[in-house]
């Protein structure tokens, strides 16, 4: 057991899986010499050397497509893309290589694949690096989409996202990289099919992933002393959505928050309130709420930033709105 | 009668001769719009909605539903909208019957008409009426529509504009203190279930929308029970209990306690015995079991009808396991010595039908899982209540349980069986006021209790028990 | 009398021997006229199941504490 931040939590998984299993190796812009952007592979490159911690040209669509590549050839690359932001210009290798080979291949071409990315806004880092695109990749059948909001997951998400047998993102939100909690020494088993209650509560439900949790987690402490006990749901994964879980939290509450920093028009917000919609109205005893961000390109400034941004207050308010307690 | 707007069976198709009224969708009173829906037809080849072309107010329905008429007949007669109460216009029509194309009205229909139109329009025949001005009042279609959803007629408003002309605010001012009761999707569904009216609920959501819970409150039998979800959701009796039996035995003329003379006999004998020889020592504590509660609700939601669990099978489960690890309160003083036993026999107190007590002994609970137990406490139940208990039920127990939740009953200070050393008591789940964290919170509460003999065991080993079985009653997933 | 509410008060004779259908209000709330715990409930549940092949869930308890409530939920679940 020891203290542990996301960045090494996700540092140290990388690092297992190296040591694992010889198909494993990692790539993408800075990764080695200079130990990743974000400083998530530092070390690795002095321990792996070149071959394995691989440095690239800044051209997102040649080494992602370079990943494919590899993974169809029988390694399992992780490709590390600075911030989802870039990704765009490796999306038609994603979206229409990566996500649908097997299907154009009739089974016969697997592409296991896992893409990291960091997504999500808070740091200052202006309107090209700072969105939050999750929600579009989860938009495309053929990709597992995972957002890991704990060190645990963290720590536990890479695995099993290495072991599937189809393309993997994971999404790592930049405002994380820096919380830290205990962490046993073994990897920690986590089920990237499933949501989790991070907290049980019984008067409302706020849905929510990724860098939204520590808010989620805030705003029910606030609520709480409200006296309002809400359930707080980390979906985990985007795609597929744990329909269950969903269903499960608003049969009990019979009201909804769904907190995504994605911008709310066409959002996974959108489908989330949607599915809730589908499957479980007759159970609500209220509209489904969204907060979402602001429908602007991030502003630089922090004071806009953080008025764009999903906030503890806006996430209360929106819970105590639907109460009739607002 | 100048006025008068005749509504006439259509022609819908050129080969249409006659067609019959099935249904009508309006009644004497009602306004209508040009596109409502007036009726519904069957010209012998299809069913069709008819519509009107003209607004007005439904003063006759002159053709009752199931009669055919030829296409041209008069069906209806509308009168028009603000010109004094449909009654003067009847009684201005004194020889309507007499037009010739128009078949007879049924008694009791022309009935309803004159009850319809009485409760309509408020101003009595002959006065004045209240609209100042003859001509049809202008309002605009948003005023309309917003009337509309506010269930108001804007001809009969009052209006803030010019020439007293209903406006949206005036509709909105009427709206805020009448509106539309909302109801929610889960209310709807309840009361659909309950068979109630969800408008007639009181609700206590955003803007006085009736929620869920407002039905769950309102078909509610009686005071006084904890909200739901927080209690054993089972319709407990609330009779006073006597001490040292887990169950009294209750019913309507029953509850004098005169059913089972011999059965009160024995029990009498041996709590007596119990009180005099034994040398009891009492400790409670107060468990906050939401995530027992919750962990219930959850796993009978999923569960099919016949393996649901109920409270009282956890709390048996748990006590067992706490026993187990307790040798000191599991066992028998006889002939002046505690002899251990070497697995937990687990009493439990079951009320019969029609008087008495007996108290029936899962066997070995500690190795029985959750599942096993409730379904053991099931059949021992049923087999008590129809008065076929098997031999082994009745094996001497070496800790009893008594579970006074269903009366509603907080605590329980019990008293011991003998030769056994120790009782455990369970009090109802209710909502109670929990501190923790420097914060006060509502939380279903139950209150524990351990009966234990001091000639065996004493206050330090009795906490250590009560604070395993708290452990064990805060994972039941684990049990 | 529905005949839902018939087999409810059978099922209920059926359990407790003691109660006579004829007495009971199927509109009062069975709780104060009768002495059932959850076991009872939860027995007459499984029967009502049984024969009807409606299973009332634990949290619309609420609903049905009357003989005549049980028998329209019931009612309204089989119609859909």
């Amino acid at each position: 057991m020891s203290r542990v931040t996301c960045r090494d939590a996700m540092g140290r998984a990388i690092r297992r899986a190296l040591l694992e299993d010889d198909r494993v190796f990692l790539m993408g812009e800075d990764v080695g010499r200079y130990g990743g952007c974000f400083g998530v592979s530092k070390g690795l490159y002095d321990e792996f050397g070149p071959e394995r911690i691989r440095d690239t040209p800044l051209s997102e669509s040649a080494f992602v497509g370079a990943g494919i590549g590899a993974a169809i050839a029988g390694m399992r690359p992780i490709v590390e893309i600075m911030t989802c932001n870039f990704s765009l210009l490796a999306l038609d290798q994603i979206l229409n290589n990566a996500a649908t080979l097997r299907h154009m291949s009739g089974g016969q071409i697997g592409v296991p694949l896992v893409i990291r990315m960091t997504t999500g806004g808070g740091r200052q880092l202006a309107a090209q690096h700072s969105h939050s695109l999750e929600g579009w990749y989860a938009h495309i059948p053929g990709l597992t989409v995972l957002t890991p909001a704990t060190v645990e997951d963290f720590a536990g998400m890479l695995g099993p996202a290495l072991a599937d047998p189809d393309p993997v993102l994971i999404f790592e939100h930049g405002g994380l990289y820096n919380v830290d909690a205990e962490l046993p020494d073994e990897d920690p088993a986590v089920d990237i099919n499933k949501a989790a209650v991070r907290r049980a509560g019984q008067d409302i439900s706020l849905l929510t992933y990724g860098g939204s949790l520590p808010k989620c987690m805030a705003a029910a402490d606030e609520l709480a002393a409200s006296g309002i006990e809400a359930e707080v749901i980390d979906l985990r994964v985007l795609r597929p959505l744990d329909d269950e879980a969903i269903v499960t939290t608003v049969s009990r509450t019979h009201r909804a928050v769904v907190v995504d920093e994605g911008w709310r028009s066409g959002g996974i917000g959108a489908e989330i309130s949607a599915r809730i919609m589908e499957q479980a109205f007759w159970e609500l005893d209220a509209p489904v709420a969204r907060v979402a961000t602001a429908e602007v390109p991030l502003p630089y400034p922090k004071h806009l930033e953080d008025a764009a941004l999903p906030s503890v207050p806006a996430i209360v308010g929106a819970a105590k709105e639907l109460l009739g307690r607002g | 009668m100048a006025d008068r707007t005749a509504f006439a069976m259509p022609s819908l198709g050129a080969d249409m001769v006659a067609g019959t009224v099935l249904a009508w969708h309006v009644q004497p009173g009602d306004r209508v719009q040009p596109g409502d829906l007036v009726a519904l037809v069957d010209t012998d080849k299809s069913e069709i909605e008819i519509e009107t072309f003209d607004a007005g107010i439904v003063s006759e329905l002159v053709v009752p539903e199931g009669m055919q008429v030829p296409v041209g007949t008069v069906i209806a007669y509308f009168d028009p909208v603000g010109t004094g109460s449909p009654r003067d216009d009847r009684s201005a029509v004194p020889d309507a019957e007499a037009e010739p194309t128009r078949p007879a009205i049924l008694p009791d229909q022309a009935d309803q008409a004159d009850q319809a139109d009485a409760a309509g329009p408020a101003d009595p025949a002959g006065e004045p009426a209240r609209v100042p001005h003859h001509e049809p009042r202008v309002v605009s279609p948003l005023v309309r529509r917003l009337a509309e959803e506010a269930h108001l007629d804007p001809e009969r408003l009052e209006g803030t504009g010019p020439g007293k002309q209903v406006r949206r605010a005036d509709i909105e001012a009427r709206g805020a203190t009448r509106g539309a009761t909302r109801v929610s999707p889960r209310a709807r569904r309840l009361a659909r279930l309950a068979g109630l009216d969800p408008t007639a609920v009181v609700g206590t959501g955003p803007a006085g929308t009736v929620t869920g819970v407002d039905v769950l409150a309102h078909n509610r039998p009686g005071p006084g029970q904890a909200p739901v979800g927080t209690t054993t959701p089972a319709p407990a009796t609330t009779q006073p209990a006597e001490p040292g039996v887990a169950r009294a035995p209750g019913g309507t003329g029953r509850r004098d306690g005169t059913a089972d003379d011999r059965s009160r006999r024995a029990t009498a004998i041996l709590m007596e015995r119990s009180w005099r020889e034994i040398p009891h020592y009492h400790l409670a504590t107060r468990l906050d079991v939401s995530t027992m509660v919750r962990w219930l609700a959850d796993t009978n939601e999923t569960r099919p009808i016949g393996e649901r669990i109920l409270a009282a099978a956890v709390l048996l489960r748990a006590t067992a396991l706490a026993a187990a690890r307790h040798p000191r309160l599991n066992g028998w003083w006889i002939d002046g010595a505690f002899r251990p036993a070497n697995q937990v026999d687990l009493g439990t107190v079951v009320a019969r039908r029609g008087g008495g007590l007996l108290a029936p002994t899962i066997t070995d609970a500690a190795s029985r899982d959750l599942g096993e137990v409730m379904h053991t406490l099931h059949d021992l139940v049923q087999r008590v209540r129809r008065g076929r208990l098997r031999g082994g039920d009745l094996t001497p127990a070496s800790i009893t349980v008594t579970n006074l939740g269903e009366l509603g009953v907080d605590e329980v200070h019990g008293v011991i069986h003998p030769p056994q050393v120790a009782l455990v008591g369970f009090g109802a789940v209710h909502e109670e006021a929990w501190a923790d964290g420097g914060m006060v919170a509502a939380r279903p509460v139950l209150h524990v209790s351990l009966a234990g003999d001091h000639r065996v065991s004493d206050g330090l080993a009795g906490a250590a028990f009560l604070t395993d079985l708290a452990e064990l009653l805060e994972h039941p997933e684990q049990l | 009398m529905n005949p839902t509410c018939d087999l409810i008060l059978r099922l209920l004779a059926d359990l407790a021997p003691e109660i006579d259908p004829a007495a009971v209000d199927v509109e009062l709330p069975l709780r104060d006229q009768v002495d059932l715990d959850s076991m009872d409930t939860l027995t007459l549940m499984e029967a009502v199941a049984e024969h009807t092949g409606v299973e009332v869930p634990e949290r619309d308890y609420p609903l049905v504490g009357s003989v005549a409530a049980l028998a329209r939920y019931t009612d309204a679940r089989r119609a859909g």
